[in-house]
């Protein structure tokens, strides 16, 4: 039995179905990927699963304990980290990683020896006493991430950790889930960055409009794509109407349009680029620059969804 | 782990300096406040170095004169100086450190008291005069708060007269804002009253002055404002996102609620004594000879209270929605609970409705001591205060969700 099943579990705000009867397994040991755009519902997944929000239907089952049953004994093997800061802002760190680590049962040298392991894995040993709001973004999120971890779980679900921060908190973050990871700690990262999911995870679920619409390895997922390659190309003034005419053109899949650069994923990239460029140059488009690349995570869900994953 | 929460709660409070400052200077400044609408003799025995303000005057009514000159020129007289200048002088005697604070009285603020509508006076201070700066915080905070409940009270009360055909006072003086002339008059309309009820044969209160009377429910009426800042800890507990973390950990619903209750308890108490101890020494009012029964029966009021509060604050769904439903609570109340018009001269059913009132309870058990009596006369009154802080504490367990 897996570590962690999902099994049909849906989620409906009003009209909205925010998460629609989602099955997915993570093993022991494994860092899973939740990959997805806004709105696509990983959050709403979260709650559920770290009980903080009832299921319409489904279940949970973790550790082989049953969620709905078991609530207890499961958060005391589940770390969260919450997709916003969930910190006391005028209270410092340490001040606030000792009341976390009291909220989950720990006193005495336990909890101060946890309190410095915790900033020490965050790397902020020598700013335990300043106040929270004096931090910069990725420093909270870095103390956010501590505070999951003041009770050692076996398993940790992270909420989009690294949105919004410095590439070196970035860095940072990345580098301690791979070491915790390493260390024997099962993850569920949530993220839309695909690099992210790529760089971290085993397994990953593609999660879109409520629904996984594709998981597995990377490299089951690439396959997924086929032997498509993605073609970048950067343009000044591409009418609607060239558009359509290389969407129409043998060979591509498709075609969207992203900061003014227009990306297109295709059966053979050679062949192909050779006529699109034909086709904007016949147009008196203006070329200024063009890449090719091999399929990965974006144009994986490009291809399921026709979109690109961020907005 | 509930001791934990209440502790946390605390250390966020007594960060925050100013904020301490101010709830702790609170009670009494309602009270000096309160206290001068009520016409009582004046004791200037406050010692402060006095300092001076300037006062930013863009209403162009009554209400504004009386905040100037009757709370700020007579009854802070001695604590500050003030002078009424246009903005940009005000500005200027801040920036040079003429003045620790600068008071800016919006332009209709007259005219919104007056139609009932939420009143606010902006305050602006020097960073590094905390001390000063608070107490013109509180002193202009507790005006606008005390002139808002009072007149919605009063626009309640008018109300009520015409319904059961009892004479509404006319204005006195021209110029005057309605409202605040029913209070005026239902003030004077009281005192005689009172006296009269006082020299007639009932038993309950015969020695009961009408200060006494109105320091007991005021005091009720602002443990009602302390139930408000219960609503404050649960919404600030949801706006920085830690109320998911905390359902996350081991804390069930319950931990939680009691934990913030418990340390809503604490700050609430807290207040409640130091006006007590306020008004006992700047006014000399007594509060009867048992100790022990003042503090019991401020623990079992505070604790209805606070659980009112906690029940609000699960109930309400947006800050916007506790702070209504808050204020709501604390006008009817007070105003049913005889708060602002004693009971006997209230219709009967108004008298059926306030035995629903935490303020009607806690105001007897006042007066049964403020009259002398021991703590066994008011234990029945704890024991409503507290089954009523129970019914409230359920219903906001049972109604409390994270989402
Ligand atoms: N409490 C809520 N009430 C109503 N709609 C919600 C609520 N929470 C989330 N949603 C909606 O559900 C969808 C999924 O949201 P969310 O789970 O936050 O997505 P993600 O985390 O993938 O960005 C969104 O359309 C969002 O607007
Ligand atoms: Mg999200």
């Amino acid at each position: 039995m897996s570590f962690l099943e999902v099994k049909g579990i849906s989620k409906k705000f009003g009209d909205l179905k925010a998460v629609d009867n989602i099955s997915f397994e993570v093993e022991e040991g494994e860092v899973f990927g939740l990959l997805g755009p806004n709105g696509a519902g990983k959050s709403t997944l979260i709650s559920m699963i770290t009980t903080l929000l009832k299921p319409d239907s489904g279940d949970v089952i973790i550790n082989g304990l049953n969620l709905g049953k078991h609530a207890m004994e499961i958060k005391e093997i589940l770390g969260l980290v919450p997709q916003e800061i969930s910190l006391y802002p005028t209270l410092t760190a340490r001040e606030n990683l000792v009341f976390w680590g009291r909220m989950y049962g720990l006193k005495g040298t336990q909890l101060k020896e946890r309190v410095d392991e915790a900033l020490e894995i965050a790397g902020l040993q020598d700013r335990a006493k300043d106040r929270i709001d004096k931090y910069s973004g990725g420093m909270k999120r870095r103390i956010n991430i501590a505070a999951a971890l003041m009770h050692h779980p076996k398993i940790l679900i992270m909420d989009e950790p690294t949105v919004g921060i410095d590439p070196q908190s970035r860095n940072h973050i990345l580098e301690t889930v791979v070491k915790l990871n390493k260390e024997g700690m099962t993850v569920i990262y949530t993220s839309h960055y695909m690099e992210e999911v790529e760089f971290l995870c085993t397994r990953i679920a593609i999660v879109d409009h409520g629904k996984v619409i594709a998981k597995g390895t990377k490299e089951e997922l690439r396959k997924l794509v086929g032997n498509r390659d993605t073609i970048n190309i950067g343009v000044a003034n591409a009418s609607d109407k060239v558009l359509s005419t290389i969407r129409d053109t043998n060979g591509v899949e498709s075609l969207s349009v992203e900061d003014g650069k227009i990306k297109i994923i295709a059966r053979g990239a050679d062949e192909l680029l050779a006529k699109v460029i034909s086709i904007l140059d016949s147009q008196r488009c203006k070329i200024q620059s063009v890449n090719v690349e091999q399929s990965n995570l974006e144009s994986v869900f490009l291809h399921l969804t026709g979109r690109a994953l961020r907005d | 782990m509930i001791l934990h929460i209440a502790l946390k709660d605390l250390k966020i409070i007594f960060k925050d300096k100013k904020a301490l400052m101010i709830m702790l200077l609170m009670p009494a400044i309602i009270m000096l406040i309160l206290g001068s609408a009520l016409g009582s003799v004046f004791t200037d025995e406050l010692k402060i170095n006095k300092f001076s303000i300037a006062v930013v005057n863009n209403d162009d009514g009554q209400m504004s004169q009386v905040f100037i000159n009757k709370v700020l020129r007579e009854s802070m007289g001695d604590m500050f100086n003030t002078f009424v200048v246009e903005g940009a002088t005000a500005e200027k005697m801040l920036s040079n450190k003429t003045v620790p604070s600068i008071i800016v009285i919006p332009q209709n603020f007259s005219k919104n008291i007056d139609s009932n509508k939420p009143v606010n006076i902006e305050v602006k201070s020097q960073i590094d005069q905390q001390f000063k700066s608070s107490i013109v915080k509180s002193v202009t905070e507790g005006f606008a708060q005390g002139l808002s409940q009072s007149s919605a009270v009063a626009f309640a009360a008018l109300d009520i007269f015409k319904k059961h055909n009892i004479p509404v006072p006319k204005p006195p003086m021209e110029g005057m804002t309605e409202s605040m002339a029913i209070m005026q008059e239902l003030q004077k309309k009281l005192s005689t009253e009172m006296i009269k009820f006082n020299e007639s044969n009932e038993e309950r209160q015969k020695n009961l002055s009408g200060i006494q009377y109105y320091s007991a429910t005021m005091l009720v009426m602002f443990m009602l404002f302390g139930m408000s800042q219960g609503t404050k800890v649960m919404v600030e507990e949801r706006e920085s996102k830690t109320l998911g973390r905390i359902m996350s950990t081991r804390v069930g619903k319950l931990n939680l609620i009691m934990g913030k209750f418990l340390g809503l308890l604490f700050i609430c108490f807290t207040q409640s004594m130091i006006l007590i101890v306020f008004t006992r020494v700047v006014y000399g009012v007594n509060w009867g000879n048992s100790i022990p029964g003042l503090l019991l029966i401020t623990f079992c009021a505070v604790f209805a209270g606070a659980a009112l509060g906690m029940m609000i604050a699960t109930i309400a769904k947006t800050p916007g929605a506790a702070d209504g439903i808050g204020q709501a609570f604390i006008q009817v109340f007070t105003l049913i609970g005889g708060g602002m018009i004693p009971l006997f001269v209230m219709p009967d059913f108004v008298k059926y409705m306030a035995n629903f009132t935490l303020n009607s309870w806690a105001t007897k058990g006042y007066n049964d001591l403020m009259m002398g009596m021991g703590i066994d006369a008011i234990l029945p009154y704890c024991g409503i205060l507290i089954v009523m802080g129970m019914g409230y504490l359920s219903v906001g367990i049972a109604r409390f969700k994270v989402e």
